[in-house]
């Protein structure tokens, strides 16, 4: 009895069989790809077609919002991550001391310690950005770096893609109690709920992952003093950014009749912010990745 | 079953410590400038002088300046504020040799009781202010709400603190008012306003 | 089949349906222009109760009333405000409408600042919130309705009547209604009263209506929906039982009730209101400080009599007398004596055009304006008169006291007449005179009319003072010709005593024609001399003022300003007039006997102002029989009204609703801030100067400004608030086509 063994006309991808890890970016992918989608959902159901849930199940569906972000880590993230035969370590740990660090530490800064709802909002432009940066930008973001710098940075870090992998964590940690904080001091429509879990979901990423390239960097290349610092300086600049601009976005602005919020600038505001710069984030991520592989075979 | 790679924990290079030291004081410097810009934000204040007081007064940034009317001689309240807008207001009584200020606290806790549910709480005849301020103090509560009738317009609690000083043969009363939810954070604002007050 | 006649009569019918479609829904569409602020003037009626004083709240009297000014002035009616027999109460309480469509809410308290009690027109002015404190004066900015030239109203113009129309809570009720007819009497010679009916008859304007409001298509003001309803002592739909009042734990017929009853068919002019509105806008008071009830006249019960029936009035009196007339007369007016009269009689006309009760000849029970004797008309001369048999009943205070009746239809008849007397004094052949007011002497003159007279014709004059007969004389032949004039004297060898007199003319023994004439004053001039030496002075009393320096200006600093005259040979009961004007402006008027001495000096009235009177220049006019005696002026300040006191608000009124944009949910307490337009949102300093209107929002996020915007008035916006990003804007501009009131909505949003 013969067997037919066809030759393979293209080499088996590498990845696939040397690759023992999780893959981060497709994971990060989907879940940013499904609260995007969520948010475009509402948008075209109750901005553009009219539609109203009934108001006893909103408060339901407010939470499951909130938590989407939580849910999708979950399954995508961390449940994939026992799938595989390396898996990280301390994902969850990351995620719950982050979430602890927020509610305990960062929601109460930001609105008992610097009060930012009682006078940032009526500051001028640039004063609202470097406000912005040193007051919510500067905790959240400094938290986040805490939790990752005394949790995994020394001892769980393999390749700099585990540096996502924990970022992502991380961001959901804080975004998730932030997003209850939202949903629990007010009342809003779920749309508004979509959109907000959104923006946070976008912000907290792009501005972590700069922070978690400057960690990553620190820890496989540490070249430079200045490069975590920098990075820490860009991450909260341009949150002081993206807060205000989306504000200025969304704001209806006068007009003698109704005056109406721009749902859908917002909304494709909060795609660009989760996509572009984490696009470029991914492919500094990827080129210091090739470097180091390269410096490292030139070596061998 | 899963194979756990686990790093030995390294040592630390000078270059991962320092950055990360420098990381820390930045984020410190950060938080610093943080808690700088709200007590700037807070503290803000513009200058203004009432000739007829002979008065400096400096009060907070973006609060309204109101001096037409018969009531005060000058009022600033807080506009951006939202519920009842916290106000000083400072006006003059012609006084007598033999009026102190005890007199016209008194005399203006009897118009005041004109106010829905007046009730004063205390006048201190003789109380040392700020800035060197001497004079009587009377503290007191009404409810206050806006009078328009197609409006619903629910009544807020107002505490109320008149400080009458006597200067230059007339008597100059600086009242504070502001929700009673929020008077311990608010009275900061009059003690401030109190400290920088000059008299010229 | 159908004949061409047929065919021809069922297309005309068919087209006569379609054009009376088209009428009806033209006139519809007629009745609201775009002007008519219906949201606005729902919410400037109020609803009025007189309860009994402030510490016993039961209920006296209940009516409705419209707010005429931003501050809380209301005009209504004086019968259930103005404390009095039937309506005894001493507190008024103000309930508004908040929102259309919804019962009214106790609000305010009020005090009358103005009453013209015959007149039935009361301005109140709100000067306490519920609990009795004081409202500070310009705190107020109420909805408020702007007043129209009632003059300008014409038969079968399209009204909106607005008012409460039960005593049980509910919300303002808005009848349409048509102008039937116009009613004249001495008070108003032009109208009266403006007759109303509402094209679906079960949908009568009922009797808490009155002192609401009733509106030109414009949304003006132009009437008072007015009836004093003749009170019952007992419940019954006229008069309601809805509290405990002598506190015996039950609600029956042994408590007082409150008088609801009656419908109402007639307005009450807004053009009367209009110098009660000035007085109240000004601030002064006019007090009579000498004692007007020295002599007071009225005794007995109320009574009309000597009705008849007159096609013209002159000077208030008579032109002729008759008792049929042909088709289409024009004009009819049926004369009649009143005596003890007073401003809270009521008195009702009822008409039944052959035997059947006639609403638009008819008038709903009211309140008595012309004082307490005298000749009294009522009647129109704007409508016509269908041919019929007019059976004419007045009443006072629900009873009948006194009737007539007169034919309209058939030929002109060509019988004798005697018409239009004049009065006067002859001199050396030549007649002159004031009409009706004649100084003291020993002879008075009268001429007439007379028309289709034959030497057969036996007529009568005869002479009353005070209504005696003092001199009669009996003529069997007319030798004057058929048509002319004639005049007869009245010659008195001891002088004509000061007092009413009157003459009537009979023909064959019927009265022809009768007028009546004031003796009062003396002679010397081209009025008699009654009213002399009028002086204007301030004075810290008035005792002082007596002795005060006559002057001709005054700085507009000044609270009292004193007037001062003397007078003599006038009579006690004699109607005299004083009339105060600002600007030429009426601001005072009233009409009342003399009941002081004969003669005497230093009459004193006083304008007292709390404020300060303002600048202008005041005349004080004495009348009698509408003749003007005396009048003098003052001058105080620059000697003009400043600009802004009678102003009416002309522009678009905003409100709306500041919501957080992520909630949809109303922001309470924030300010919305609307900058005057000689600044923008870049130059504002937060200075109130800058600033043309603020307001706060309410629980619900609404707001609404206390000025109304200027047409083409470039204004910025600045909405500022904690936790939301501020909104402004400049170039904030509203047009006449802009819509008003203007509501928008404004969303904040958050960081």
């Amino acid at each position: 009895m013969s067997r037919y063994n066809p030759t393979l006309l293209t080499p088996p991808r590498e990845d696939e069989e040397v690759y023992p890890y999780r893959r981060v970016w497709q994971s990060i992918a989907f879940e940013n790809t499904v609260i995007m989608g969520v948010a475009v959902l509402f948008l075209i159901a109750y901005d553009f077609l009219g539609v109203r849930l009934p108001q006893v199940i909103i408060p339901y569906v407010n939470v499951l919002i909130a938590i989407l972000p939580t849910i999708l880590w979950l399954l995508s993230s961390y449940y994939r991550e026992r799938l595989v035969t390396q898996p990280r370590q301390n994902l969850l740990t990351v995620f719950i001391i982050t979430a602890l660090a927020a509610n305990a530490i960062g929601i109460p800064v930001v609105n008992d310690l610097f009060k930012v709802e009682e006078w940032l909002s009526l500051e001028s432009t640039l004063n609202r950005i470097l406000g912005y940066a040193i007051t919510i930008g500067i905790t959240q973001e400094i938290i986040k770096y805490l939790v990752l710098r005394y949790i995994i940075w020394n001892q769980n870090l393999r390749t700099r893609t585990d540096m996502i992998a924990y970022v992502a964590a991380s961001v959901v940690g804080y975004v998730t109690v932030v997003n209850l904080h939202l949903i629990a001091d007010t009342s809003l429509a779920p749309n508004i709920v979509a959109y907000r879990v959104t923006f946070t979901v976008a912000l907290h990423m792009t501005a972590s992952m700069i922070v978690g390239f400057g960690l990553s960097e620190l820890h496989f290349n540490p070249r430079s003093v200045l490069l975590m610092p920098f990075m820490l300086i860009l991450a909260i600049i341009l949150i002081g950014i993206l807060i205000p601009v989306r504000s200025g976005i969304l704001n209806a602005g006068f007009v003698l009749g109704i005056g109406v919020q721009n749902a859908l600038f917002g909304v494709i505001f909060t795609i660009i912010i989760m996509t572009a710069p984490q696009f470029v984030i991914a492919f500094l991520y990827e080129n210091a990745e090739n470097r180091q592989r390269q410096a490292g075979s030139t070596k061998g | 079953m899963s194979i756990v790679e686990i790093n030995a924990v390294q040592e630390l290079t000078r270059v991962q410590r320092w950055s990360h030291y420098i990381t820390l004081i930045i984020a410190l410097i950060a938080l610093i400038a943080g808690i700088n810009a709200r007590n700037s934000a807070f503290s803000t204040n513009v200058s203004f002088t009432n000739i007829q007081a002979g008065l400096l007064i400096r009060y907070p940034e973006n609060w309204l300046r109101d001096e037409n009317s018969d009531e005060y001689l000058v009022r600033v309240r807080d506009m951006t504020r939202v519920g009842y807008k916290t106000t000083i207001q400072i006006g003059i009584d012609p006084i007598s040799e033999n009026t102190d200020a005890w007199n016209i606290l008194l005399a203006r806790s009897l118009r005041l009781a004109n106010l829905a549910t007046y009730r004063p709480f205390e006048i201190e005849p003789d109380v040392a202010l700020p800035n060197d301020i001497s004079g009587a103090r009377m503290v007191y509560t009404f409810t206050a709400t806006d009078p328009n009738p197609s409006l619903e317009s629910l009544p807020t609690v107002v505490i109320g603190v008149d400080v009458v000083t006597i200067r230059r043969g007339q008597a100059i009363s600086i009242t504070f008012l502001t929700d009673a939810r929020t008077y311990q954070e608010d009275i900061e604002i009059f003690d401030r306003f109190l400290e920088t007050l000059e008299f010229q | 089949m159908l004949s061409k006649r047929a065919k021809i009569a069922k297309l005309t019918a068919l087209l006569l349906c379609v054009s009376v479609i088209l009428v009806v829904n033209m006139s519809n569409a007629q009745i609201i222009s775009e002007d008519f602020d219906l949201d606005r003037i729902q919410r400037a009626t109020v609803y009025i109760i007189q309860t009994r004083n402030d510490t016993d709240d039961s209920i006296t009297c209940v009516g409705s009333g419209s707010i005429v000014s931003r501050d809380g002035l209301i005009l209504t009616n004086a019968h259930n405000t103005v404390p009095n027999r039937n309506c005894a109460g001493e507190e008024i309480i103000i309930a508004l409408t908040t929102r259309a469509g919804t019962p009214p809410i106790a609000s305010y308290r009020a005090s009358v600042v103005q009453a013209d009690e015959g007149l039935d027109i009361a301005l109140l002015q709100i000067d306490r919130n519920l609990d009795g404190r004081r409202i500070e004066q310009g705190t107020l900015a109420l909805p408020f309705v702007e007043l129209a030239d009632s003059s300008q109203i014409t038969l079968d113009s399209s009204l909106i009547v607005l008012g409460y129309p039960d005593i049980n809570g509910s919300p303002v009720e808005i009848r349409r209604s048509v102008v039937n007819g116009f009613v004249t009497e001495p008070s108003a010679p032009d109208r009266a009263w403006i007759k109303v009916e509402t094209p679906d008859e079960d949908l009568g304007i009922s009797g808490t209506m009155t002192g609401g409001g009733v509106y030109n298509v414009a949304g003006q003001l132009v009437g008072i929906p007015t009836t004093a309803p003749v009170i019952s002592t007992i419940s019954d739909d006229s008069c309601v039982t809805i509290q405990d009042t002598n506190g015996d734990g039950l609600v029956n017929r042994t408590d007082i009730c409150v008088p609801v009853g009656g419908f109402i068919n007639a307005l009450r002019p807004s053009n009367f209101a209009s110098p009660l509105i000035r007085a109240a806008s000004i601030g002064v008071a006019v007090e009579k400080l000498s004692d007007t009830n020295l002599i007071s006249t009225v005794a007995g019960q109320p009574a009309f009599n000597r009705l008849y029936f007159s096609t013209a009035v002159n000077e208030g009196m008579p032109t002729r007398v008759v008792n049929n007339l042909p088709a289409n007369p024009g004009s009819l007016f049926l004369f009649f004596d009143y005596e003890n009269m007073t401003p809270e009689t009521i008195y009702e006309l009822r008409v039944t055009v052959d035997g059947r009760p006639n609403a638009r000849f008819s008038l709903a029970p009211v309140r008595w304006s012309g004082g307490e004797r005298g000749l009294w008309y009522i009647g129109s001369n704007e409508q016509s008169w269908i041919n019929g048999f007019y059976e004419f009943t007045l009443f006072i205070n629900g009873l009948a006291s006194g009737s007539n009746s007169i034919l309209i239809g058939g030929s002109p008849a060509n019988d004798p007449s005697f018409s239009n007397i004049l009065f006067g004094i002859s001199d050396s052949g030549n007649f002159f005179g004031t009409g009706y007011v004649l100084p003291t002497g020993n002879q008075v003159t009268a001429r007439f009319l007379f028309q289709n007279m034959n030497p057969d014709v036996r007529w009568t004059q005869i002479w009353h003072f005070n209504d005696l007969e003092i001199s009669r004389q009996d003529e069997e032949s007319w030798s004057e010709g058929e048509n002319g004039s004639r005049s007869i004297t009245l010659l008195a060898e001891n002088g004509l005593v000061p007092g009413r007199y009157r003459l009537d003319l009979y023909i064959n023994d019927a009265l022809a024609a009768t007028s009546d004439f004031t003796v009062a004053g003396a002679a010397g001039g081209p009025v008699p001399r009654v009213f002399t030496n009028i002086r204007f002075v301030t004075a810290a009393s008035p005792a002082d003022a007596l002795n005060a320096v006559d002057l001709p200006n005054f700085p507009n600093t000044v609270r009292d300003i004193y007037a001062l005259f003397d007078w003599e040979q006038i009579s006690p009961g004699t109607l005299w007039t004083m009339r105060w004007l600002v600007d030429d402006q009426t601001f005072y008027e009233e009409t009342l006997p003399w009941s002081n001495q004969n003669g005497g000096q230093n009459f004193m009235v006083r304008l007292r102002s709390a404020e300060g009177i303002p600048d202008g220049e005041y005349r004080l006019e004495l009348q009698i029989n509408s003749v003007p005696l005396l009048f003098d002026n003052v001058v105080v300040g620059i000697g003009q009204l400043p600009i802004d006191f009678f102003a009416q608000a002309e522009g678009i009124q905003l409100g709306g609703q500041i919501v957080d944009a992520d909630t949809q949910q109303g922001i309470p307490g924030v300010t919305f801030i609307l900058i005057s337009e000689e600044f923008s949102v870049e130059d504002f300093t937060w200075l109130a100067t800058q600033v043309y209107s603020l307001a706060v929002t309410d629980r619900n996020g609404r707001f609404q400004l206390d000025r109304p915007l200027q047409f083409d008035a470039p204004y910025s916006v600045m909405i500022s608030a904690q936790g939301y990003l501020p909104i402004s804007a400049d170039g904030v501009v509203v047009d006449e086509d802009t819509p008003n009131p203007l509501e928008i909505q404004i969303p904040l949003t958050r960081d």
